[in-house]
């Protein structure tokens, strides 16, 4: 383990354990777990009635309801069922900046939610995007195996060069199934996002994009002439940092998130931007809660 | 620079002018001045390396800023900015450009500077033409570099020192050539000069009219000013039109001056005493106050007079009257000087000179076959040693000699006794009993002939009796219009002198001898009688400048001076009273000129095998150069100029051309600060 703070704080994983995953798609869960379904099903919550039709089980006919109008009236209880939450994290060397690092933002993220999801006995899967074939790795599921999560996420291998795309197709021939994406990435790939996210979509997974920043990235605070070095490819940019330039900077940064706010929200994608200054507790409990990922 | 771009105070449109000292490739090389700090500060600019997760964002960012990047970083680098406008503002101050317009906003000024001796005076430690120098070079140094400015200078000749320029250096490098010279003072040319450089109208070519319109804008925009330096010393300026030209006289002296001047001195033959030179003197104090008088009077350098006064009332004359004899037959050259003993405010007028040079032994021939009595009378003491007599045979008149003698001034006088040349020499002739030329008629007389009357007025029969001469043949004479009788007979005139081109003939219609049978008898009594050698002398002394010695007169300095030697020499040399030596040639019309007599003193003529031939006096004797008083005010054509304290022109300080070096020194101490940084 790192020298590094905890992924998560005991108070925070008090904060956690009142929240849930929430995916606005249907999935068939492959097991019976916590979370109601918008299907009805045989949890013990009750849903709703339905009048009686030839076939149905006769042990959920609500006999005090025919004895007092003497028609057969159905039962409907709310269907319980797991989810399939998946954390992809991108490890580029672009995700290394930072006090703390966007990746190390990335994994208390990944922690955090995972968490909510072990608590509601959802399927939680932590990987990395890498055009690599990595192992799939394994499917944690109950509180209990809160600590191999947090194993996991320390034990997350970083690449050196990891192009966006190649990274998400390799996840989505890793999981053919479905359920809830999250990918935490700064999205900074010169060859684009767009087909990443594309790739996420056509898979039909739930996706949620959170765009991490370093608040270097956001105020950049630069003087003078400055040669500017690539770590990912080396690339250089000759700069003399002025007000202008740097308005200017921001002023690209605004148009590049807007582009993808755009972007994902065409596909049904929520995306939020995050910067590892924020606490997480307050981004899980309300942020991500403002914007439907949890509740 | 021609005329009339000066008057239109600008440069050809488009021409721009590099002067200066260093030329075109200084002023290149100093160009590339500012492009190579312009390169250096690319070159010094070490960027430092950052690691960033991206350059996506930054790329994208000075996307379009790439376009233009240069001036992206020009915009952003005020330091190289800084660098390159102090740079070029350094050059700029440097490049005596000039560029042609239609604009003209610079000033004109004209800086007239007198020269004459008045400026020589004396003014406490230094003298009015150094005090006059130092106020024209403190205006000079304000000159700003859009001003023209000329340098003139006058005494009684007008010099352009230097015209129109904007090189304040190179003005102040001309007004220090300048020296004082000791002339008078005549400011006419000068300001006949100075009015047509500064109106442009008396300048324009004939073909180049201005309407009235552009003529008055023209004046408008070109006001010279003429600022004149000198004591006032000069008469009024009269017949100029100053037209656009501001004149602002400025007086260069202090209220009291003490001089005391000889403005006259002349040296004359006395009327009674041939042998006897008497010279006049004027001597006159300009000061305020009475003044004692001290006057020595030096012959060839010995004292031979002094004179002593208890004191000259201030602005009054003494007139003093020297004699002095010389020796009759003096052959050499006589030199006077009058010396004011003692110091005044000016001391070029107190010397004055006066010379008397050697009369000239006339060169006298005797054409005849035998003449006892005018031999005899050639050969006496007085007569014979003021003049070299040659006598010929009239065979002599066949010979080449005598033709050069036809062709040359070689004798002064000829005298032919019963002969006739066939053509007459060029020299004054004596005949005696013929004709000389055919323009002469001789009718013998009817016997007795005795003489009606003399013409006692000229020279050569004057207060002469020759009415009781006897004659026992004769012939009446009778010469070319305008000839004069002097001696008229009963039936005729036995005498005659006539004119001829450049000289004169006498005719004597009678020998003193005659000869019948080889016996020789006298034809008249004449030669017995105490008039014969008097007329003689006379005739040797009219016709022949017998005895004649010159008095020059002093000429003024910067004079030319005329003269004429008798002698064949076609070279002389002529030594100043400084030392200087100078050859002056014959001209075709057998004279002399000297023009160099800038200096105040006696010059000598030098002839062959370095004989003193001649001498000259040069002095300045002038009341108005020696009347040191500064005028107030003068009078140029119609208008009155009175004189200003001081006359200012508008100034250009250059003292921001000091900021520009210190600000040049910032950035070499900035250069090396930052190298020092880098390579630490």
């Amino acid at each position: 383990m790192s020298d590094l703070e905890p992924l998560l704080s005991p108070e925070t994983l008090g904060r956690l354990e009142r929240l849930e995953l929430v995916t606005r798609k249907i999935f068939r869960g492959q097991l019976k777990g916590e979370r109601r379904s918008r299907r009805k099903g045989q949890s013990v919550e009750f849903a709703d009635y339905r009048n009686y039709v030839s076939g149905d089980d006769l042990r959920f006919i609500d006999w005090n309801l025919y004895a007092r109008l003497d028609k057969l009236f159905l039962r409907l209880y709310q269907e319980e069922e797991d989810l399939h939450f998946f954390a992809l994290l991108d490890s580029s060397p672009s995700m290394m900046f930072g006090q703390p690092t966007k990746f190390r933002f990335a994994q208390k993220m990944a922690a955090a939610l995972g968490y909510i999801g072990l608590c509601r006995s959802d399927r939680i899967k932590v990987e990395v995007l890498s055009d690599q074939n990595l192992p799939p790795a394994a499917a944690l599921r109950g509180k209990g195996n809160l600590w191999k999560l947090l194993r996991q996420l320390e034990l997350l291998p970083t690449t050196n060069h990891t192009s966006l795309e190649a990274g998400v197709k390799k996840f989505c021939v890793r999981n053919p199934g479905k359920g809830i994406v999250v990918l935490l990435s700064d999205l900074l790939d010169k060859q684009g996002y767009q087909n990443a996210i594309r790739a996420l979509v056509a898979r039909q997974y739930d996706v949620y994009v959170i765009q991490i920043f370093s608040p270097e990235e956001l105020e950049p605070e630069l003087v003078g002439d400055l040669q500017l070095i690539d770590c990912e490819d080396g690339d250089r940019a000759d700069i003399s940092v002025s007000p202008r330039l740097l308005e200017r900077y921001k002023a690209t940064l605004q148009a590049f998130v807007g582009d993808i706010r755009q972007f994902c929200s065409r596909r049904g994608i929520v995306h939020m931007t995050c910067s590892t200054a924020q606490d997480i507790d307050q981004l899980v409990a309300s942020y991500l809660r403002s914007r439907g990922l949890v509740r | 620079m021609t005329l009339d771009a000066i008057s239109l105070g600008s440069f050809a449109l488009g021409a721009v002018t590099l002067g200066g000292p260093w030329g075109w490739l200084g002023w290149a090389v100093l160009a590339c001045v500012p492009v190579l700090i312009f390169l250096l500060y690319f070159l010094k600019l070490r960027r430092s390396r950052l690691e960033v997760p991206s350059t996506f964002l930054w790329k994208r960012s000075i996307e379009d800023l790439q376009v233009n990047s240069l001036w992206q970083r020009l915009r952003s680098t005020l330091l190289l900015w800084l660098q390159l406008a102090i740079a070029i503002l350094l050059l700029l101050s440097m490049l005596p450009i000039g560029c042609q317009s239609d604009q003209r906003v610079g000033q004109r000024h004209i800086f007239l500077l007198d020269t004459s001796a008045s400026m020589a005076a004396r003014e406490g430690e230094s003298t009015r033409f150094e005090l006059a120098k130092q106020q024209i070079d403190a205006q000079l140094s304000q000159l700003r570099e859009i001003d023209l400015a000329m340098l003139m200078t006058s005494d009684d000749q007008a010099q352009i020192r230097q015209a129109y320029t904007s090189d304040s250096a190179l003005l102040r490098r001309k007004l220090q050539d300048v020296t004082v010279r000791p002339r008078l003072t005549k400011f006419d040319d000068a300001l006949i000069a100075a009015t047509a450089l500064a109106n442009p109208s008396h300048v324009r070519d004939a073909g180049d009219q201005l309407t009235s319109e552009q003529v008055a804008n023209e004046l408008q925009k070109n006001r010279a000013t003429l600022h004149m330096y000198s004591d006032g010393g000069f008469p009024p300026i009269k017949d100029t039109d100053l037209g656009e030209l501001v004149v602002n006289f400025v007086p260069t002296g202090g209220a009291n001056s003490n001089n005391l001047a000889i403005t006259t001195f002349n040296a004359q033959w006395n009327e009674k005493n041939r042998g006897s030179i008497d010279l006049f003197a004027r001597i006159e104090n300009f000061s305020e106050a009475p003044v004692p008088i001290d006057v020595e009077l030096r012959r060839n350098g010995e004292i031979i007079d002094v004179v002593r006064r208890e004191a000259v009332e201030p602005r009054a004359a003494l007139s003093l009257d020297f004699q002095d004899t010389l020796p009759a037959q003096q052959d050499s050259v006589t030199e006077y000087q009058l010396k004011i003993v003692g110091s005044d405010d000016l001391l070029l007028d107190d010397t004055a000179h006066s010379v008397v040079n050697p009369g000239r032994r006339p060169q006298v021939m005797l054409v005849t076959s035998g003449n006892p009595g005018l031999e005899a009378v050639l050969s006496t003491t007085l007569i014979a040693e003021g003049l070299e007599l040659l006598v010929q045979s009239p065979e002599f008149l066949e010979t080449d000699a005598y033709q050069a003698m036809v062709d040359q001034p070689l004798f002064d006088l000829v005298v032919f006794d019963r002969v006739s040349p066939k053509k007459l020499p060029m020299a004054n002739t004596m005949s005696w009993g013929a004709a000389p030329s055919s323009d002469w008629q001789l009718t013998p007389l009817t016997p007795p002939v005795f003489v009606l009357f003399g013409n006692n007025t000229h020279p050569l029969t004057l207060n002469l009796n020759l009415d009781t001469l006897a004659f026992l043949k004769a012939s009446g004479v009778k010469g070319p219009p305008a000839t004069v009788d002097l001696l008229t007979a009963n039936d005729g005139v036995l005498i005659a002198v006539g004119p001829r081109v450049g000289f004169q003939d006498l005719v004597l219609g009678f020998t003193l001898t005659d000869e019948e049978n080889g016996v020789r008898f006298p034809v008249t009594d004449w030669p017995g009688r105490i008039s014969f050698p008097v007329f003689m002398f006379k005739t040797l002394e009219y016709l022949g400048r017998l005895g004649q010695k010159e008095i020059a007169s002093s000429v003024r300095p910067g004079q030319v001076l005329r003269f004429r030697l008798e002698s064949e020499e076609t070279e002389l040399k002529v030594v100043s009273p400084g030392g200087k030596e100078a050859r002056v040639n014959k001209l075709t019309d057998g004279g002399f000129v000297f023009s160099g007599t800038d200096e105040l003193g006696i010059y000598r003529v030098i002839g062959k095998d370095e004989k003193h031939v001649r001498s000259f006096a040069v002095s300045l004797s002038d009341r108005r150069e020696s009347d040191l008083a500064v005028k107030s005010q003068t009078m140029v054509g119609d208008s009155a100029v009175t004189a200003t304290t001081e006359s200012k022109i508008q100034g250009d300080s250059k003292s921001w051309r000091y900021l520009l070096l210190l600000a040049l020194g910032v950035l070499c101490l900035e250069w090396i600060v930052y190298n020092r940084r880098i390579l630490m």
